[in-house]
């Protein structure tokens, strides 16, 4: 789907709103690469705090349900 | 600085004569790659020296060899090569891969598996506090049936921010990989034009738009290239990015490449449920082969046109084998029988891989690779005579270039397969019999021994190259 890829690139004009500034770091031509792995590593990372949330919920809540099984 | 590869010192030579510098060697700071008496060194320049001690003492080294997913080396037997160099940290032996091949002569599944170890060896990297920064297809070699790196200087201190070789590992392995599994298996063959791999905006431009729907996809590929070009020659700060997100990216390319696969049908794929010879031709002709191979005695066997590798297998039980087929598919398949003493490549015998890079140097031509070895040609030239239109003569003059002993098939015109070939098309092979092919044949190779397939028209042949 093409609008996945447009929310990806919406998401990337915000993060360009941070990184570009008066650099005293100068990054070769790779620095969209650079930049995209910021973007793909926060959605990553927060699909990892999810999934450890989610996962954590799930336990939980099977946790009771066993309890209650055995109760 | 280290050592400076001057033209005047290539010609003058160096002190132990035939050492040369590999002629891929000349980007990476930190060492180059040495070939001296057969063997290979490298030399680590004092740049390098406290990321190569930390990659040493830190325990990497010796996690990566535990998993064999690096070349073994050590720092004996190197004396003499220190004679003509007198500005390194060290330099050290590795041990030596019997063929080198390049990206663009694998199959699939072999660019995925090798993709798969520089992930790998990414993940592990980083617990070791280190970080591959580049991520080059050529660092990887097929050994013992499986891919390992093979550059020990490929490793510098991880600094918390974004992969430095993430764009060339999406270029090297993720772009044709995606190519060939969304697309065509055949467009593998892209990365002989680019050698620094395939530009992302073009791998984007190829793959189906249903590719948007694939997280990884639309991530590496699509929004990476549409970010390269919008940054293209922009400054940026010096990112930090958290090692948890890092391995985040890491565990996605590796799903990503994971599910990654090819489906397709070709010419060659199911070459050997379509033959026309019987049970005993067969048994005949393995026997034949099997013994003609142990009068070779090769350390070094090249089968020319092995389909999926029937008859590499048997070379394979006393030598190493480059199996090289024209059909992707039907070498993928011999790929995944993943036997150790069998390298297998795709390439176009008619055609085949030329030298490429810098100079013409950096990458090898084939002949270059697989020459003064025993090669075979079984079921080949009857193809190279009729589909690619290579007369006889000129067949022999590129065997008697890289066969020490050839084990060669001739395959009659009465032949049901000839007949197949030849159905559609007039007949102006006139040269094809064997008359010609032993006048041909004899010219730069001695007849060792012939001998007929039994239950078939063919024969094959054990010659010996007169000029070796």
């Amino acid at each position: 789907m093409k609008s996945k890829l447009i929310l990806f690139v919406a998401v990337l004009f915000i993060f360009h709103q941070f990184f570009i500034s008066n650099a005293y770091a100068y990054i070769d031509p790779g620095s969209g690469s650079l930049i995209i792995q910021m973007l793909i590593g926060t959605l990553v990372g927060l699909g990892i705090t999810l999934k450890i949330y989610w996962h954590k919920i799930r336990m939980k809540f099977s946790g009771f349900s066993e309890k209650d099984a055995k109760e | 600085m280290g050592i400076e590869i001057d033209e005047d010192q290539q010609k003058a030579g160096y002190k132990n004569e035939g050492l040369i510098i590999d002629g891929a060697s000349f980007r990476d700071p930190s060492g180059n790659v040495i070939h001296y008496k057969n063997e290979i060194y490298r030399i680590i320049n004092h740049n390098y020296k406290n990321e190569f001690d930390h990659f040493i003492k830190s325990g990497l080294y010796q996690k990566l060899i535990s998993e064999n997913l690096i070349v073994e080396y050590n720092e004996d037997d190197t004396i003499q090569i220190k004679s003509d160099f007198d500005n390194f940290y060290k330099i050290i032996k590795q041990e030596k891969i019997h063929f080198i091949s390049y990206p663009y002569e694998w199959s699939f599944d072999m660019l995925k598996d090798a993709a798969l170890t520089i992930l790998r060896i990414q993940k592990i990297c980083l617990e070791f506090e280190m970080s591959l920064k580049d991520a080059s297809a050529y660092n990887i070699q097929f050994y013992n049936g499986k891919p390992i790196l093979i550059d020990t200087t490929s490793f510098e201190m991880y600094q918390d921010g974004p992969w430095k070789a993430y764009r060339q590992f999406c270029e090297h392995f993720l772009a044709p990989l995606a190519l060939m599994s969304k697309k065509d298996v055949r467009l593998f063959q892209l990365l002989l034009s680019n050698i620094d791999g395939i530009p992302l905006d073009i791998a984007a431009e190829i793959i189906p738009k249903s590719t948007f729907t694939n997280f990884g996809l639309a991530a590496h590929i699509h929004a990476h290239a549409k970010a390269q070009k919008h940054y293209e020659d922009k400054k940026v700060k010096k990112q930090k990015l958290r090692k948890i997100q890092l391995l985040g990216i890491i565990e996605n390319l590796k799903a990503t490449i994971k599910n990654l696969k090819i489906n397709q049908e070709t010419e060659w794929a199911n070459y050997y449920n379509d033959t026309n010879y019987s049970d005993i031709a067969e048994k005949e002709k393995c026997i034949i082969v099997k013994n003609f191979l142990k009068k070779c005695s090769s350390e070094m066997v090249i089968d020319l046109g092995a389909n999926d590798g029937r008859f590499s297998e048997i070379a394979a039980e006393n030598s190493y084998v480059v199996s090289m087929d024209i059909d992707p598919i039907a070498v993928n398949n011999n790929y995944l029988k993943y036997n150790p003493k069998i390298i297998p490549i795709v390439t176009n015998l008619a055609n085949p891989s030329p030298a490429i890079g810098w100079n013409n140097n950096e990458r090898k031509s084939l002949f270059d690779r697989i020459k003064n070895n025993t090669c075979i040609a079984l079921a080949l030239i009857h193809h190279l005579r009729i589909t690619h239109g290579i007369p006889l003569e000129n067949q022999f003059e590129v065997f008697s270039k890289i066969a020490k002993f050839l084990i060669i098939e001739f395959v009659p015109k009465e032949d049901s397969q000839v007949k197949r070939l030849l159905q559609n098309r007039d007949d102006v092979f006139d040269d094809y019999d064997i008359k010609t092919f032993e006048r041909v044949a004899f010219k730069n190779f001695e007849n060792i021994e012939y001998l007929e397939v039994k239950d078939s028209l063919r024969k094959i042949y054990l010659m010996k190259n007169k000029l070796t």
